[in-house]
């Protein structure tokens, strides 16, 4: 046994978020701890590496009861954290990265020839490739993801945390975490990995602790469990499964026409055609940065393209702004909900009135109604089932799960012919991701266009009638449902052709 | 010929102060403090080094209280923006004003006066002549009477370059300006790294208000510093915080400054002259940034 916590109990204000944690991981394990968000598995873990403290309750590593005041107490222990959210120099080197703070030196200088080759003996060592010369800046997520590793290595860790790490990477991505995930089991480490994608907790892990409301509730042998049994401990309730009608052809409601984008002298978009009709979810699956959210940008009015036409509903909208896009007939849930979704330091209510300000009974002659804001917002509230204290609380006090939610109720309340997608369920648990699925299916049943932007594979095959594949730019495919597998849509959306593949 | 030499000497002279604030505001901008306090600061040690000199004769203790006036300064400015979060703009202009109004009123109160002071009596900076090269006529008057403030400038920017880009120490600084949260999640205790570094670079400005009160002849005039804080901070952000880019970057406004000093009585509007290293200033950004994105746009 490497580690053991026994009995942690952690309260934020009048929530628990930990209840009588009690769990232990052993010598060359890769263990997982699933949950949904908010289920307490992130404090858990915060706790183990010093960086929250517990009520009560104790940690024991390598048989010893320890108190963590900070991660450099969890680290001298050998406790390494690979945080979800990277902690690097992005104009400094892979190299100067990994040494910071115990830098190899010569006098008062650094010694960055020994610093190199240090952390190429290390890179060799774990076979996680790497340039330590390179720079962090111009290093993919997934490179970015291994230093972090690295780093970790290099202090010599022997109980590596991974916190959701699979949330930032592409599909090809993942597959090299995992692999090196197995290697570092291999090689002697003990590994935790938190997580809430149980396709990879299958993939790699030995055993599992599954969490809800702040408790254990579950331990299991992968072995002896399956994805089905999980999501059911994890979210206490059997699954839904989408039933989904053949779409009912309707009249094409979002068009565009070889649309361009050129960025910086840079051809961002390379004539892009396609159409949504009513009553349809088209996906547009890709490895992200090859041009989706340029796409939306452009079909929104959040940037202007340098050729070619967008239709909303029939008529060209082409680089109008964003009101009369929308006017026109379409509500856009944001990739991004803290940036283009919603104004965090915002209360909900005025969250809720966005878009709509000028419109009755929200205001009239400019004058706004706080009472038919207050009853909208706490209507949306209820609708979605958003887990708030009061409407006038702010935007950034929701977990991410929730905030989301609120956003999509907004943008779903408007009923527009044209609904946009964009990661609508990015880093939320289950259950949020559920409750916005069936909203998303029930519009489309409606008769609404849905155009649908996710990295999340199963995302867009569990919910798309018609998929196009995007690679740099461009459009490389298009597919009905069920004609096209993962693994060949997984090959496109890196460049591969199907003709080549065998 | 002499001409051409003086403007040259004068050009350096004008450099040099510049190029010490410069130095300092680059440790700032790398540990992420942004200081517009400079100004203030300059003006204040400036003060406080004439002070020391008019009443204790004394050169090195001048230059001392300078410095320690300086980092005084400065420590108040980063104490204020790092520990008790204040908004950097309002820190800087809150200490620029105090400095001005400080230092108007203290001339008032000890000279009885608003304007300048210059005792004649009063012996500046000594000043130090190159051994070989002041018996070359040309380079002579180039390099005539310097101080050793004068040339330690340019030996700092040097020192700071090795300190910034070479040492473990000048690592962690650059690296925590990047990413605060990623250097404190490794245990590095940031606001002090981030006090320490600024306080400490403050004391360069204490050696460029020595050479603006006690550079020639010892004597203070009320706004001394003449925005030669500001026009640092420009220098700073024109070398994106590089202690060698600092020295041309301070180069051309000093070029600029004496090329306005040196135009005087011609017939030219004083108004207009004075302008000049203000528009250098401005057109340098404008020039610098858009070959900046030029650049950007290639490598794309």
């Amino acid at each position: 046994m490497v580690f053991e916590m026994k009995h942690i109990t952690k309260t934020y204000d009048s929530v628990v978020a930990n209840d009588d944690v009690s769990l232990h991981l052993n010598r060359g394990e890769i263990l997982s701890i699933v949950g949904e968000n908010g289920a307490g598995k992130s404090t858990i873990m915060k706790i183990l590496y010093g960086l929250e403290k517990p009520d009560s309750g104790e940690i024991v590593v390598g048989g010893r009861t320890q108190r963590f005041n900070n991660p450099s107490d969890a680290m001298a222990v050998g406790i390494g954290m690979v945080q979800q959210h990277f902690m690097l120099f992005e104009q400094m080197t892979v190299a100067e990265n990994i040494v910071f703070k115990n830098e190899l030196k010569n006098g008062p200088f650094m010694d960055m020839n020994k610093t190199a080759e240090t952390v190429r003996q290390i890179s060799e060592r774990y076979e996680l490739k790497i340039d330590p010369l390179a720079r962090i800046a111009d290093c993919p997520v997934g490179l970015r993801q291994r230093v972090e590793i690295l780093k970790i290595l290099y202090q010599n860790a022997e109980i590596i945390i991974f916190d959701e790490p699979s949330a930032v990477l592409t599909p090809l991505e993942v597959e090299a975490l995992l692999e090196t995930i197995r290697g570092l089991a291999r090689a002697g480490k003990s590994i935790v990995l938190i997580t809430h994608k149980l396709q990879e907790v299958m993939a790699v892990s030995d055993r599992v602790y599954v969490m809800r409301q702040g408790r254990v509730v579950a331990e299991r042998m992968a072995a002896d469990t399956d994805i089905s049994e999980l999501a059911m401990l994890m979210v206490g309730h059997p699954l839904a499964s989408y039933e989904i009608d053949p779409p009912k052809p309707g009249e094409t409601l979002l068009e565009t026409r070889g649309l361009r984008l050129m960025e910086n002298g840079r051809e961002v978009l390379k004539d892009i055609s396609l159409h949504v009709n009513a009553g349809e979810i088209v996906g547009i699956a890709g490895v992200s940065g090859n041009g989706q959210s340029a796409l939306i940008r452009c079909i929104t009015g959040l940037e202007k393209s340098t050729g070619g036409q967008v239709l909303v509903g029939g008529v060209d909208v082409t680089n109008r702004s964003v009101r009369e896009i929308r006017d026109a007939g379409l509500a856009h849930i944001s990739e991004d909900r803290y940036v283009w979704g919603s104004a965090p330091e915002g209360t909900l209510e005025e969250n809720a009135l966005m878009a709509r300000q000028d419109d009755k009974p929200f205001s009239s002659r400019g004058i706004i109604r706080p009472r038919a804001i207050r009853d909208f917002a706490v209507r949306l509230i209820r609708d979605f089932n958003v887990k708030a204290s009061s409407p006038t609380q702010k935007m950034r006090e929701l977990s991410g799960g929730n905030a989301q939610k609120l956003i999509v109720a907004r943008e779903m309340s408007l009923d527009t012919p044209v609904l946009i997608c964009c990661e609508p369920t990015r880093g939320i648990d289950i259950g949020a991701m559920e409750a916005i699925h069936n909203r998303m299916l029930r519009r489309r049943e409606d008769g609404a266009a849905i155009l649908l932007v996710s990295s999340e594979l199963t995302e867009i095959m569990s919910l798309s009638d018609r998929i196009y594949v995007i690679f740099e730019g461009r459009i490389v495919g298009e597919f009905e449902r069920g004609s096209m597998d993962d693994r060949h849509l997984g090959l496109l959306m890196v460049g591969g052709s199907i003709g080549h593949e065998q | 010929m002499t001409y051409l030499a003086q403007v040259i000497n004068s050009t350096i002279r004008e450099i040099t102060p510049i190029l010490l604030v410069a130095l300092c505001a680059g440790v700032c901008s790398k540990v992420q403090v942004f200081n517009i306090a400079l100004e203030g600061t300059l003006l204040m040690s400036s003060f406080f080094a004439f002070l020391t000199h008019y009443f204790l004769h004394n050169i090195f203790l001048s230059v001392a209280v300078a410095m320690a006036v300086a980092m005084g300064m400065t420590l108040i400015m980063s104490t204020f923006i790092v520990r008790l979060k204040g908004q950097p703009m309002i820190v800087g202009m809150a200490l620029n004003t105090f400095a001005r109004g400080f230092t108007t009123f203290l001339l008032s109160v000890i000279f009885k006066t608003k304007g300048a002071v210059n005792p004649s009596d009063l012996k500046g900076l000594t000043k130090f002549d190159l051994p070989v090269i002041r018996r070359i006529p040309f380079l002579s008057t180039v390099f005539g009477s310097l101080t050793v403030i004068d040339y330690l400038a340019f030996v700092l920017a040097v020192v700071m370059f090795i300190i910034m880009y070479r040492t473990v120490i000048g690592f962690r600084l650059r690296a925590l300006g990047i990413n605060k949260s990623a250097a404190s999640s490794l245990g590095i205790n940031v606001p002090r790294y981030q006090i320490l570094a600024t306080t400490l670079s403050g004391s360069m400005i204490g050696l460029a208000g020595c050479l603006l009160t006690l550079g020639r002849n010892a004597m203070f005039i009320q706004d001394i510093s003449g925005a030669r804080g500001y026009v640092a901070l420009a220098a700073n952000n024109l070398c994106k915080g590089h202690p060698l880019g600092a020295m041309i970057s301070s180069a051309l406004f000093g070029f600029t400054t004496a090329l306005a000093r040196s135009l005087q009585g011609t017939a030219i509007r004083q108004q207009l002259l004075q302008c000049i290293p203000y528009i250098a200033t401005i057109a340098a950004m404008a020039f610098y940034n858009a070959y900046a994105r030029a650049k950007a746009n290639r490598k794309l």
